[in-house]
């Protein structure tokens, strides 16, 4: 498969306005989780602009694959996302987390055209992958389901109950992928409950699984075609990220898990470093 | 006189009917086929059945997802492991998004028998009432039943029917509709209204006619559909009868008990007296042996009537 270095080029510089779009709606909101919004993003960006079949101007169209950020704190970056493509007007980034905002703290789906399904609660949004996809294959469409999970997500009992139920019924129409950085709010997920050895688990679990640099996006676009060729089987993507990537101070950050209050200061550094990143 | 019936196989049997020819029914269980009846539904229609293990919360948000492709998931299982393991997910996956999945609970209170306290779920219905979305139905007779069951299919939102284990009578004739929201009349009367739901409408019945041999015309009132209850209709009745006993084999918080006050205290406040699950865990036994130890049986629905019109009485002089 030969990738044009224009169109890397340009995920890259998407990926670099989406951090920025972060970092802005988060300091306007006074709260937002940046540090798991900035490691998802270039996972996001490919998903958005390679990956899926999509139709921004019918967000409804039937024949669409399905997003779930299961992961539904880390929005911000999604949102903006919608916004680079057109679901949503980019003026409404700066309402984030306000009353009557239609870029809610937490996705809605109705709310915000380009959702596909209200998440907040971890570990439900795989299963609803899964009930997409049984879904989809019932009715025979070929229509494919992609998952963000978080990696503190994944110790909640209801991923693993789903990812049963994924293996039973070859759901090979189901992509889950992992944004592994490492740390959720407590502390790092080895001082909190390890998840290792994590792509072990998943294989126990019956599914195929692939590791990647998640931040890499030749990487991630390869990966994601290396899983057409796999069938009867759901497939999983550990991505490993860094929580907070791309700004310093919040790079592999515990405190930017939540990152309340954030100064002026402290965005204008965010957004000078974002700025110098070099595509 | 028609044998009796248990109103888990009447919603399979029904449920089954519609799957002939609606193939976006979709039956989904949490290994208790045999336990909620829906094996009836299981064997004819194979290929629009399916299992997710013992895994009840996977089950509620798997049948939202599956809501969206354009299916209609109805989900099956003892109504505590259904309806209490997996509150945030129904709450949050079916009922925040409004989506058209059907919950269909087959053990609900005493009269889940000797399981015992665990299965014995006497809190469903005051959990369910709090959330918003939901219709709750919970059908007295296989005549109620299956319109409920045809209504639950049609309705375009979220539906948590109850079944039931044990065998009931039929109480309404051949030519009852069943509407949602509307309370059914079984005995006209005057004296006390004694709002029933479920099960427990057989005790209900023979503590009114006992109440005859006493003088009393009370009232019997099936309420069939729990949330949304129509309140006017629920005026009319109490403006009558001017006092009310409402039964439930559920606790006496927030169920139905707690619905007919509600409407009563905004509108028409009157004596009340409630038969139910009085804030304690049930036990191993019969649901019959269960109701007269629990005071829920129809001496204690009778001793309730005559204390609601004494009451009726003192407020009135």
């Amino acid at each position: 498969m030969i990738l044009e270095k224009s169109k890397i080029k340009r995920l890259k510089e998407i990926a670099k306005q989406t951090r920025l779009d972060i970092i802005n709606m988060i300091f306007t909101a006074r709260s937002g989780n940046p540090g798991g919004s900035l490691s998802c993003v270039e996972i996001i960006v490919v998903l958005y602009y390679h990956v899926m079949n999509l139709h921004p101007k019918n967000s409804n169209w039937a024949k669409r694959d399905r997003f779930i950020l299961s992961k539904g704190h880390a929005c911000p970056a999604l949102y903006s996302i919608l916004s680079q493509k057109g679901y949503i007007d980019k003026s409404e980034l700066s309402t984030f987390r306000q009353f009557g905002t239609i870029c809610p703290t937490h996705p809605e789906l109705g709310k915000t055209k380009g959702i596909d399904f209200s998440t907040g609660s971890l570990g439900t949004g795989l299963s609803v992958g899964v009930g997409m996809a049984l879904g989809f294959k019932y009715l025979g469409l070929n229509n494919k389901v992609f998952v963000l999970i978080g990696d503190g997500e994944l110790q909640e009992g209801q991923n693993w109950e789903a990812a049963l139920t994924a293996a039973q019924y070859k759901l090979d129409n189901l992509i889950a992928i992992v944004d592994y950085n490492k740390i959720q709010q407590n502390g790092t997920i080895d001082q909190t409950i390890s998840l290792k050895p994590l792509n072990k688990k998943w294989l126990a679990f019956g599914w195929k699984v692939k590791t990647v640099n998640g931040h890499n996006i030749t990487d991630l676009i390869k990966i994601f075609h290396s899983l057409d060729e796999i069938n009867n089987k759901p497939k999983v993507i550990i991505a490993n990220t860094i929580k907070g990537k791309g700004i310093s101070y919040m790079e592999n950050s515990v405190k930017w898990h939540i990152g309340a209050n954030m100064t002026e200061e402290e965005k204008e550094t965010a957004l000078r470093e974002i700025k110098k990143i070099k595509i | 006189m028609k044998k009796k019936i248990s109103l888990r196989k009447v919603y399979a049997k029904k449920l089954s009917k519609l799957a002939d020819v609606n193939k976006r029914i979709i039956v989904i269980d949490a290994d208790s086929r045999e336990a909620t009846g829906i094996n009836i539904f299981t064997q004819q229609h194979p290929n629009q059945s399916y299992c997710v293990g013992i895994a009840e919360q996977n089950m509620v948000s798997l049948a939202a997802g599956m809501s969206l492709t354009g299916l209609i998931p109805v989900i099956n299982s003892y109504s505590m492991f259904l309806i209490e393991r997996t509150v945030d997910q129904i709450r949050n996956t079916i009922l925040w998004p409004e989506l058209n999945v059907k919950l269909v609970g087959s053990h609900v209170g005493f009269d889940v028998g000797i399981d015992g306290v665990t299965h014995q779920t006497i809190e469903d219905l005051s959990i369910m009432r709090s959330l918003p979305n939901i219709v709750i139905l919970n059908p007295a007779d296989d005549i109620e039943m299956e319109q409920a069951v045809d209504f639950m299919i049609k309705y375009q939102g979220p539906v948590y029917l109850r079944t039931g284990k044990t065998k009931v009578d039929r109480f309404h004739n051949i030519k009852y509709k069943f509407r949602m929201g509307e309370p059914s009349i079984i005995k006209q009367g005057r004296d006390v209204a004694l709002f029933s739901t479920g099960i427990l409408l057989e005790e209900t019945l023979n503590a009114a006619k006992q109440l005859e041999k006493n003088n009393i015309s009370a009232m019997v009132i099936n309420i069939s559909t729990i949330k949304p209850i129509n309140e006017k209709s629920i005026i009319s009745i109490v403006k009558k009868t001017q006092c009310a006993v409402t039964i439930e084999d559920h606790t006496i918080y927030g169920g139905l008990g707690g619905a007919i006050a509600e409407i009563t205290s905004k509108n028409e406040p009157i004596a009340i007296e409630m038969i139910g699950i009085n804030d304690c865990f049930g036990e191993t036994g019969y649901g019959k042996q269960l109701y007269q130890k629990y005071n829920m049986d129809e001496d204690a629905i009778i001793k309730a009537a005559k204390k609601a019109i004494k009451r009726k009485n003192l407020i009135n002089n």
